[in-house]
């Protein structure tokens, strides 16, 4: 009964032209990155401390609409507390952070095969500096919110269906809790930006 | 399960907890900044609310290496515990100012969970007393300021002289003399008695005040085994400590304490000769925590017995769970 049906529905439905359109920012986004990142955190002291990282990221994001995901890895390059600086290899090894940003992100399509996307998000944060001998270790948690800008240029080059991309990427964050120092934490920012190599999935 | 899946555990752990408090470690700071001086020891008792505190004043003198310093250790049992170092100097007469540059802290934070605790802490201050001191039938007498120096302070060597060793009932004091350089060392390892210890899986050092050092390290996080090891350590000139102490917990700080330290006593009679020093050992048990080996529960003290042994003299146990009896003011006539 029902294959006939079908039948008659196909054969009176006027054929499309083409399948509907999909937007041209939509799609999964795949992308290294490599930036700084600068983290700064005030503790209930009113002591500052500055951690300047190399970061190695891993940025994607689903749709037009869609949640978004960064996750970088960070090697400390350099750590300032009330003025004075210090080379973090001089004194702690090894010095390594991990960053988290995940939230909801939407795109835009802009002139020029340019896409943008941005989007707020919640942000965790590890950063930990073991000490070398008779070298304090320092480990903080800072856990906020944040957020993504990326900016991406297509050149027009295609590889296996996708899209390749280049593009830059900025990534602010608000921190207001650190569970290892859970009363000391007064506020923290931090401050992501790079440059992104990707895949743009239909 | 693998050692990253425990590690991965505990990062989760530790970041539900949510209790971690200690403070943020300033960068590039040494771990160890003791200052080592030649001085004297001087020993008093002070009534506080929170029961008798034991002061231990180390004055170097203006001619010596280090300079006027001067190192105040104040101690409730075995905390807490505060150590003052500075320098002083006499401003007129008998008036003496010492002004404290660094605190060392260690609360007593024996009711809160090892999570929460801070430990030792160490800070920059600036704390200034002025003070009379005179001495007075050898003894230095010190009051003013905020009180906290108050006493009247006896040379520890001399002080050293009354403690009995040949009877059993003698060892809650040699105990307590013996903890006094325990206690000290404690105060100033950073973020000790608390999770902040995870420090030390890379070893520290720290020099003793008047000679020697000790070196803690700690393996496996979710079990940590803690070793302190003293290297003819002394912050007290006349009292010294050699062996290693263990401490074997799980993450909530129940566990128990294993090693044996060995302590060399130097008195001095009266009129200032030397009589011969006092060797001993304090064992805190055996590896397996079996027998009197000391207990802790929550990182506190809550069972087992010190096994004290005194060279030539009395040896026995010293719980470790109730506070020694007689004091120490008593014990050493102070």
């Amino acid at each position: 009964m029902i294959t006939p049906l079908l039948l008659a529905l196909l054969v009176t439905q006027p054929a499309p032209d083409r399948l509907p359109e999909r937007s041209l920012v939509d799609g999964w986004r795949h992308a290294l990155s490599l930036g700084w990142v600068g983290t700064s955190l005030w503790s209930k002291e009113d002591s500052q401390y500055t951690v300047h990282s190399l970061a190695a990221s891993y940025l994607m994001s689903t749709a037009d609409s869609g949640v978004f995901l960064h996750v970088s890895f960070l090697f400390p390059l350099q750590v300032r507390q009330d003025g004075n600086a210090y080379a973090a290899g001089d004194f702690y090894s090894p010095a390594l952070g991990l960053d988290l940003l995940v939230g909801w992100e939407w795109r835009w399509e802009l002139p020029g095969r340019i896409e943008l996307e941005a989007g707020p998000g919640l942000h965790a944060s590890l950063l930990t500096l073991t000490g070398k001998a008779n070298i304090q270790s320092f480990n903080a948690a800072p856990l906020g919110i944040g957020g993504e800008v990326i900016g991406r240029w297509r050149p027009g080059v295609n590889a296996g269906g996708a899209a390749l991309s280049v593009g830059v990427v900025v990534a602010p964050t608000i921190d207001f809790w650190d569970p290892l120092h859970s009363s000391q934490l007064k506020i923290g920012l931090s401050l992501r930006a790079g440059v992104a190599v990707g895949l743009d999935l239909p | 399960m693998t050692s990253a899946t425990r590690l991965s555990c505990l990062a989760v752990l530790l970041i539900f907890a949510g209790c971690l408090d200690s403070p943020y470690a300033n960068f590039g700071e040494a771990l160890d900044q003791t200052v080592a001086i030649s001085g004297a020891t001087w020993i008093a008792s002070v009534e506080t609310a929170d029961g008798p505190q034991t002061r231990l004043l180390v004055a170097a003198g203006p001619y010596s290496a280090s300079g006027p310093v001067f190192i105040h250790t104040s101690v409730i049992g075995i905390s807490p515990i505060r150590k003052l170092v500075g320098s002083w100097s006499v401003t007129e007469g008998e008036t003496v100012e010492f002004t404290a540059t660094t605190e060392y802290l260690l609360a007593n934070e024996s009711t809160k969970p090892v999570i929460s605790r801070t430990g030792s802490q160490r800070r920059s201050v600036d704390v200034r007393q002025s003070v009379s001191a005179r001495v007075v039938g050898g003894r230095l007498v010190i009051s003013g300021g905020d009180g906290s120096l108050d006493g009247s302070y006896q040379p520890l060597k001399q002080a050293l002289a009354r403690l009995g060793t040949t009877s059993v009932a003698d060892l809650p004091c040699v105990f307590q003399v013996y903890n006094l350089s325990v206690v000290s060392s404690q105060v100033r390892i950073l973020g000790f008695n608390s999770a902040s210890t995870v420090q030390y899986r890379v070893p520290a050092t720290f020099v003793g005040e008047a000679e020697g050092n000790f070196t803690i390290s700690l393996t496996d996080l979710l079990a940590p085994l803690t070793d302190i090891t003293f290297s003819t350590f002394s912050d007290f000139l006349g009292m010294s400590l050699d062996g290693t102490q263990w401490t074997k917990v799980n993450l909530s700080g129940n566990g128990h304490m294993y090693g044996s330290v060995a302590f060399t006593l130097v008195p001095v009679g009266a009129g200032g000769a030397t009589l011969p020093p006092v060797h001993g050992s304090v064992s805190y048990g055996s590896q397996d925590g079996s027998g009197d080996s000391i207990r802790l529960t929550n990182g506190n003290v809550t069972g087992g017995s010190y096994l004290v042994s005194v060279a030539g003299g009395a040896s026995g146990l010293v719980d470790g769970a109730t506070t020694p009896v007689p004091p120490l003011a008593s014990c050493l006539g102070i």
